[in-house]
């Protein structure tokens, strides 16, 4: 049995209770929407993909069994499922365009430089084969444990450790220049 | 691969590469590693000289990680969200209401069912409806001729008029 702290509000929500269904995306939009936002790298198909993942929470949420998943395991994985399945539909020319960021030039301000960090990173990331990407997004920036991010991903502790080492030795080299600097 | 630590004493080569491994794949923070495996790994890496130059190197790579940007809120994505949801609660009460007559009237089956059950039983009831004014007619007209052979008045009113 998994002791889960959201089953009450799904059940009140699957029940049509508002409130219910509003604290609880006011508990999980954010991740899920971070989630979206690093494995899609636009803001738009991001905030699509995660609408998709709540309509299909609403459709589902009367005939939610507590008990046999966590629910928060379970939403991540379908919004993880969205963005998987927007990332197929793209072209690699709208990639190059979504990642087409500027060289900073000299006296440009810090803001700017910021703005190149992070586009390099969200490029660096971007380029990585979805599950590795999505290994690091959920155990770096979504901060889940391992067991719980395996879960997600439907594989073992030991899979998804080879999915982070691998991912994270591309980073490193594809990242080099900014540690270095 | 063993190293040896500061105070002279060699890891065992297997809990060395081990806590290798959970710093390649999770990077520097003790807070990100298996939680079963957290104390002995810091200890590891506390009595480690070498190994810490390669926990530094994921430490560098952490740091490159979170200069990420910062994921904003979107209140336009929570209106259309909770919309949805207020769009779908009118159709889930129709789905719940048609579920609890279902368990009650007839529990355990695929609601197709009773709702081809309730189907069928309006037909025949439409169908009989087309056939009752024939039945109600003739029997008014059996009144009636059965009246005018009694040479009784059809109604109180033509009664009074007479």
């Amino acid at each position: 049995m998994v002791d889960d702290p959201d089953t009450d509000l799904v059940l009140r929500a699957g029940l049509g209770d508002r409130a219910a269904a509003q604290a609880l995306m006011a508990r999980h939009l954010p991740k899920m929407l971070g989630l979206a936002r690093r494995m899609l790298t636009d803001q738009g198909q991001a905030e699509d993909a995660v609408q998709d993942a709540f309509l299909r929470l609403w459709a589902h949420a009367a005939r939610w069994q507590p008990g046999r998943a966590k629910f928060e395991t379970w939403l991540y994985r379908v919004t993880l499922n969205q963005c998987y399945d927007r990332l197929r539909k793209r072209t690699t020319a709208r990639l190059d365009e979504a990642f087409d960021v500027a060289d900073p030039s000299p006296g440009q301000d810090a803001v700017m430089q910021n703005a190149y960090v992070a586009g390099e990173i969200e490029t660096a990331l971007a380029q990585l084969p979805e599950r590795q990407r999505a290994a690091i997004v959920l155990c770096h920036y979504q901060e889940c444990g391992n067991i719980e991010a395996a879960e997600i991903l439907g594989i073992s502790v030991e899979a998804l450790e080879s999915l982070l080492s691998r991912g994270r030795r591309t980073l490193r080299i594809r990242l080099g220049h900014l540690r270095d600097s | 691969v063993s190293y040896k630590s500061e105070d002279g004493v060699r890891s065992t080569p297997t809990s060395g590469e081990r806590f290798l491994a959970l710093a390649a794949s999770y990077g520097a923070n003790p807070a990100r590693w298996p939680q079963a495996e957290r104390d002995a790994a810091e200890k590891y890496f506390s009595v480690n000289a070498q190994a810490r130059v390669l926990l530094a190197e994921a430490a560098k790579l952490d740091d490159a990680l979170d200069g990420a940007a910062r994921v904003e809120d979107s209140s336009a994505l929570e209106a259309r969200i909770m919309a949805a949801f207020d769009a779908g609660s009118g159709a889930n009460i129709v789905s719940r209401a048609a579920g609890w007559l279902r368990d009650r009237v007839w529990p355990g089956a695929p609601l197709w069912q009773p709702a081809t059950a309730f189907a069928l039983s309006l037909m025949i009831g439409v169908g009989a409806g087309f056939l009752l004014p024939f039945s109600n007619a003739a029997e008014a007209n059996t009144d009636r001729g059965a009246s005018v052979a009694l040479g009784e008045p059809l109604s109180l009113e033509l009664t009074g008029n007479l």
